[in-house]
């Protein structure tokens, strides 16, 4: 039996093998279910489409065409569409049936190798190394609330706190290829205890009948670029029209209607309602007269797609977002690579993260030497001289270092301890460090790619780059195999963070958010924040009267960019100061506004790391408070206010789940500085001194709450004594002195040496002379 | 009188350094690797062995030149301890250079473990050695 598991092995490596060779393709798709065109050229898709009926389009029909009808009739639909993009919404189902499948998988793999090819085994979730959460954002109420239904530290699957997937792929989907639980297929598999769980579960079908789905969308990666209209895709999703999003993207036409016009709970079969349902409108010059439309794609995607998503910005305080050419491009893409050919997939399309010890479904060496280590460095790096005898790089080139023509770095004077204590990417990647964290915005949080007026301190509030021990994770992520797996966890690397900011509830001691939605409807009343909770509550604009008064007749009525520093403390503490007053009534007016409309016994907001809970009753009218705040919210800027001693409404508590209001982060891999922009390039004093970036950088917790955070320093999150540190510093402060002491007693060590080598040999010729020997010390 | 007061501290500080230098270094022989406190102790230790040890050469060395030379075994141990010494604070100078690669430090580093243990031997052989001497120098 165990012979012809190797057996097994060896041919599906075979298969493997031949699939990365161009020509001989007999990749896992299906083997030859589907047609290839086995050459590196692109193959030009004129081809039909075909609507979710599985009808051809003309330019006369008035339905959108449908991916996994169009593209699934040459190529494995079923298994691409469950790749690692395609999987960020049901990943959370998919874990909860892995156990209960996996007995069943493993009597498969017993099975004949076809079978093994032609049905890979995929299901199996490694959600692997934390991501970038989805940040639920709602500048009204204050909220950044980080969900993810991968099984990640810090984040919050939003089926437990009421989320339902309609409103996930509502929010995010304008990010989201599609697929998951944009897919009817996929809802179908989700786990029922989450269906259970969906307080809507009766109005989400008819809801899901209406938008339609988001299916799997190959032209989002695939479409070459300039091809796919984003923005037009966002749109169409943030339309509820989901299922047109595909034909709307391509501009194949013009897409009439919109299902977010469709009153809540409309009845799907009500022909009243179908006939709102959209209507597209195909541009007739895009079919060919053969009925063909030609899909302008290619195999190997190009970086613009993966930008949609995946692009970062850097914000100074105070200033704003960082202008664009400031920043230099990743060393890499200079060097003329694209993210796909080190991020790249098989026909199963789970792609390469290219961190160190990615479990990838496709565990041979082509695919998990695609990382910093296995490039540059090769993956024998890490062994210890008798494993790297043992090695597979005696038999395995891939396995060696300089992949892609990745050049080999020295390392010159880097202890090797430094390879055990960080991250490549902590030397080496991300934005230039200062002395404290700046914003960072991104693509997935801050709809970078949308044309808007950013200023740069928009929710949700992201910080970095953070020096931080790598996040561990509930599943495999082990890292190097030689290591421990405290060594491993305990590398710092370079990251990004958040505060979370929502508002929830207390049961059993512990913090628990409450559905966005729910507390956005319950708090419109009580919060009355139109644009901004941040503007018009934490750091209300200060009335024309109030800046006289602070700043004088004159200096009060000049634009605020011209104040000076002096003058921009004095406005900033006022502001403070009326923002606590105001976040203090309001807040404890929603809180309680929570209590009653949603039920809750405690109703609490989160932010900056803070509980704020409604203050204990001092007294028994005390409970009045809420409706003088209530009152004297409609003038909330008061002068009798300002001289009043305020009462505090609300008061910080401390929860049982502290992990559920601290940081929450993730690494973060580019941009790849050059090697001479790496941290350490100048010598060990550049982090071995007081003042090192990569322990003495800072960062504050950012929130919409007006509370300034206490600044962490990188080495007391990575765990370090101060004590410790500065200890340690002052030995690398005296290192040069040390090397010319060590200098100078290598050269008398060296010197008697020789002095003794020629007294050895003087005494030598003395007795080959005849003469006597020194006798030796003797009574 | 002071000049072998001060030969014998020199060498009990070397001695006591190289012992800490051995014991500090213990566990990275079973794979770990260095750090916190146990590396601070060793990069001390050193400091007094980077001074010590040629001061001692220097002292030792010297008051041989007069007669009586001293026991076979007793230099064959100092020459040990000398060569060693060198050897071991020079794999570890060589680290410390700029220009040292990755590879080359990580053999150095192993190196530098084999001839410090071997000079720890020679410490305390030396010791040993110097011990049969004394009695006899005592009743010259």
């Amino acid at each position: 039996m165990e012979y012809f598991k190797i057996f097994l092995t060896k041919l599906a490596w075979g298969a493997v093998l031949f699939a990365t060779v161009p020509g001989v393709s007999f990749a896992a798709d299906g083997g030859r279910r589907f047609a290839h065109s086995d050459s590196d050229k692109r193959y030009l898709h004129h081809i039909d489409l075909y609507d979710l009926n599985n009808r051809k389009i003309t330019p006369d029909s008035d339905q959108p065409y449908s991916p996994q009808n169009t593209c699934g009739r040459c190529h494995d639909f079923e298994t691409i569409s469950h790749g690692w993009h395609f999987n960020a919404f049901r990943s959370h189902a998919l874990r909860a049936t892995s156990k209960g499948s996996s007995a069943a998988e493993n009597d498969a793999a017993d099975e004949d190798a076809d079978i093994e090819l032609e049905q890979p085994s995929h299901e199996h979730v490694v959600d692997g190394r934390p991501g970038e959460p989805w940040i639920w954002t709602d500048e009204r109420t204050g909220t950044q609330l980080p969900l993810s239904y991968r099984d990640w530290p810090g984040r919050f699957n939003p089926a437990s706190i009421g989320i339902s997937e309609l409103e996930m792929v509502r929010q995010f989907g304008g990010r989201l290829p599609g697929g998951g639980a944009g897919s009817e297929d996929e809802r179908k598999t989700l786990s029922p205890e989450s269906d259970a769980d969906d307080s809507s579960e009766d109005a989400e079908p008819s809801r899901w009948a209406l938008t339609g789905d988001l299916e799997v969308d190959c032209m989002v990666c695939h479409a070459v670029s300039g091809a796919y209209d984003f923005e037009l895709r966002r749109s169409t999703i943030g339309s509820e029209n989901f299922a047109w999003a595909p034909t709307a993207a391509l501009r194949l036409g013009q897409i009439d209607g919109s299902v977010a016009r469709i009153k809540e709970g409309s009845d799907p079969e009500d022909p009243k309602v179908q006939a709102k349902l959209p209507k597209v409108q195909y541009d007739a010059s895009r079919f060919g007269p053969d009925g063909s439309v030609f899909m302008d794609l290619v195999r190997h995607v190009e970086n613009n797609a993966c930008y949609q998503c995946h692009s970062q910005r850097t914000v100074t305080e105070g200033v704003g977002i960082d202008e664009r050419f400031i920043h230099d491009t990743d060393v890499h893409l200079r060097a003329g690579m694209k993210c796909t050919d080190c991020h790249r997939n098989g026909i199963d399309h789970q792609i390469a993260r290219g961190f160190e010890g990615e479990q990838h479904p496709e565990s041979f060496a082509s695919m998990t030497t695609l990382n910093c280590v296995g490039c540059h460095l090769g993956t024998d790096f890490y062994l210890d001289e008798e494993e790297a005898e043992n090695s597979i790089t005696q038999r395995e080139i891939m396995n060696r270092p300089g992949r892609l023509g990745a050049p080999l770095p020295n390392h010159e004077g880097l202890p090797p301890v430094h390879f055990k204590k960080l991250t490549c990417t902590a030397c080496h990647s991300g934005p230039i460090p200062s002395s404290t964290a700046g914003g960072l915005m991104t693509s997935l949080s801050h709809g970078l790619g949308d044309k808007g007026h950013r200023t740069g301190p928009e929710l949700p509030s992201i910080r970095g780059p953070l020096f931080i021990p790598e996040s561990t994770s509930a599943d495999d992520h082990s890292d190097l195999d030689h290591a421990s797996d405290e060594e491993a966890h305990s590398r710092v690397t370079v990251a990004r963070g958040m505060w979370p900011a929502y508002w929830g509830e207390i049961r059993d001691g512990k913090v628990i958010p409450l559905s966005p939605e729910k507390v956005y409807t319950a708090t419109r009343r009580s919060l009355r924040v139109r644009r901004g909770f941040i503007e018009e509550v934490s750091k209300p604009k200060l009335s024309s009267r109030d800046l006289v008064e602070l700043l004088g007749e004159e200096r009060g009525k000049v634009d605020a960019s011209e104040y000076t520093p002096e003058e921009r403390d004095l406005v900033d503490a006022l502001q403070m100061k009326q923002g606590e007053e105001l976040f203090d009534e309001k807040v404890a007016l929603s809180l309680e506004t929570l209590k009653k409309e949603l039920g809750v016994e405690q109703a609490v907001y989160v932010s900056t790391g803070v509980v704020y809970a409604r203050a204990a009753p001092s007294d028994p009218d005390s409970a009045d408070e809420v409706a003088d705040a209530e009152r004297s919210e409609a003038k909330p800027n008061a002068e009798d206010d300002q001289t009043e001693v305020p009462t505090r409404l609300l008061e910080e508590i401390t929860v049982e789940n502290p992990e559920a209001v601290s940081m929450v982060s993730w690494p973060m891999a580019h941009n790849v500085r050059p090697a001479g922009w790496s941290l350490g390039a100048t010598g060990c004093l550049e982090c071995h001194a007081d003042d090192g970036l990569i322990f003495a950088s800072t960062v504050t917790p950012m929130g919409p709450a007006p509370k300034a955070g206490q600044p962490s320093a990188m080495a007391s999150l990575q765990g370090l004594a101060e004590s410790d540190r500065l200890l340690w510093n002052q030995m690398f402060g005296g290192r040069k002195l040390y090397k010319l002491l060590v200098a100078a007693s290598l050269v008398v060590l060296g010197v008697m040496m020789l002095l003794g080598l020629a007294a050895s040999a003087h005494r030598r010729g003395e007795m080959a002379s005849g003469g006597q020997p020194t006798p030796e010390r003797t009574a | 009188m002071m000049l072998a007061l001060i030969r014998r501290l020199t060498f009990a500080g070397v001695l006591i350094a190289t012992v800490v230098l051995f014991g500090t270094s213990l566990p990275t022989w079973w794979g770990g690797h260095f750090g916190g406190y146990r590396l601070l102790a060793h990069m001390a230790a050193s400091g007094v062995v980077v001074i010590g040890l040629p001061l001692y050469a220097i002292l030792r060395w010297t008051d041989w030149l007069s007669a009586p030379i001293p026991t076979r075994g007793s230099a064959w141990t100092f020459w040990a301890l000398i060569l060693s010494g060198f050897l071991t604070i020079a794999s570890m100078y060589a680290c410390m250079m700029p220009s040292t690669t990755t590879s080359w430090m990580v053999a150095l580093i192993d190196f530098h473990g084999w001839i410090g243990a071997t000079m720890a031997v020679a410490a305390i052989a030396h010791l040993a050695t110097l011990r049969r001497v004394d009695p006899k120098q005592s009743a010259t």
